[in-house]
């Protein structure tokens, strides 16, 4: 029995002392899990279907980082082990260092060319 | 019901990132994306997690967009057809991949199967020691695995030194200062009498 009032949905779907109208529907953790592997499918969709410029690639790889972030976290959540918080920091610090250099990266590339157009991209110049 | 309109509000944010016209609009819906999964992790009483995706994710990663999007020159394009041609198949492509995600997750996780009637949820809170997260993050962090901290430490640092490096340029003059010139100047140098 849950001694302590709490809003977290993990708790709130597996307790079955909980009213029914304190929650809209008992949420687990699969809802979490398909919410980060949507996330992560917008951010792919991102990459392949973009026809404009080069810096929705990077947005929707910091998307995509987030979802498995978000996925590292809700497991540490449901198993009680901190470890895939901890591993979240790093992929974190690294998430932060990719889109640092990228955008440096991007930087020069419009320095160059000076557009960042997709369609003009695969034309190779010196 | 929180859950609900926050996960409606994530996945509307994020189609809204990739397929808004001004890039500007997509960094916003992108630092809109950061804080609503900020929030949905506050949910599951994880603070310090969340409130590091705030200051890391929009403070420093959408700030970085943010100013890239400023110095470049963006041109502001309209949907063309060309959209259109690899919608349906990667579609269909992603939404099978998605499927066999989506059907791996439907098979019961081991710690929601109530087991000869055992507390599905051990009430930490009422023990004899009550850590908060940050606490627990820091117990580990810097004792146990401390050579993870000092290499993401060394990556970051990588990280700097590489994106000055990158976009470091040299042919642009700069007013110097010759501090030697300054110091030579003497008093028979520096004033002279015009009759």
């Amino acid at each position: 029995m849950v001694e302590h009032w709490t809003f977290n949905p993990l708790v709130l779907g597996s307790n079955p002392n909980t009213p029914i109208f304190f929650s809209f529907f008992f949420i687990n953790m699969e809802h979490y899990l398909i919410l980060s592997t949507i996330l992560f499918f917008i951010g792919l969709f991102g990459i392949v279907l973009n026809r404009r410029n080069i810096l929705i690639v990077l947005m929707s790889i910091e998307l995509m980082l987030l979802a498995i972030n978000l996925n590292f976290v809700i497991f540490s959540n449901s198993i009680d082990d901190i470890i895939g918080q901890m591993f979240a920091l790093l992929v974190l610090t690294v998430a932060a260092a990719e889109s640092a250099i990228g955008l440096a990266i991007l930087v020069i590339y419009y320095r160059l060319r000076g557009n960042i157009l997709i369609e003009q991209s695969h034309l190779m110049r010196g | 019901m929180l859950f609900l309109s926050l996960s409606i509000m994530l996945i509307f944010s994020a189609i809204l990132v990739i397929s808004a016209q001004n890039p500007v609009h997509s960094v916003f819906f992108l630092v809109l994306v950061f804080l609503t999964s900020a929030f949905l992790l506050f949910l599951l009483e994880i603070e310090f997690v969340s409130l590091l995706f705030v200051l890391v994710y929009v403070g420093a990663i959408a700030v970085l967009f943010l100013f890239v999007v400023m110095m470049l020159d963006i041109k502001v394009t309209k949907q063309e057809k060309d959209f259109m041609i690899y919608l349906p198949m990667g579609s269909f492509l992603g939404l099978i991949f998605f499927l066999e995600i989506f059907l791996t997750l439907q098979e019961n996780f081991v710690p929601f199967l109530p087991l000869d009637g055992r507390e599905l949820y051990t009430n930490w809170l009422n023990s004899i020691d009550s850590l908060t997260n940050i606490e627990v993050l820091g117990q580990l962090l810097y004792t146990y695995y401390f050579f993870y901290f000092l290499i993401a430490g060394i990556l970051l640092l990588v990280a700097m030194v590489g994106a000055i490096v990158l976009t470091l340029n040299f042919t642009q003059k700069a007013k110097h200062q010759f501090v030697f010139k300054q110091i030579l100047r003497e008093k028979k140098n520096s004033i002279y009498l015009i009759k």
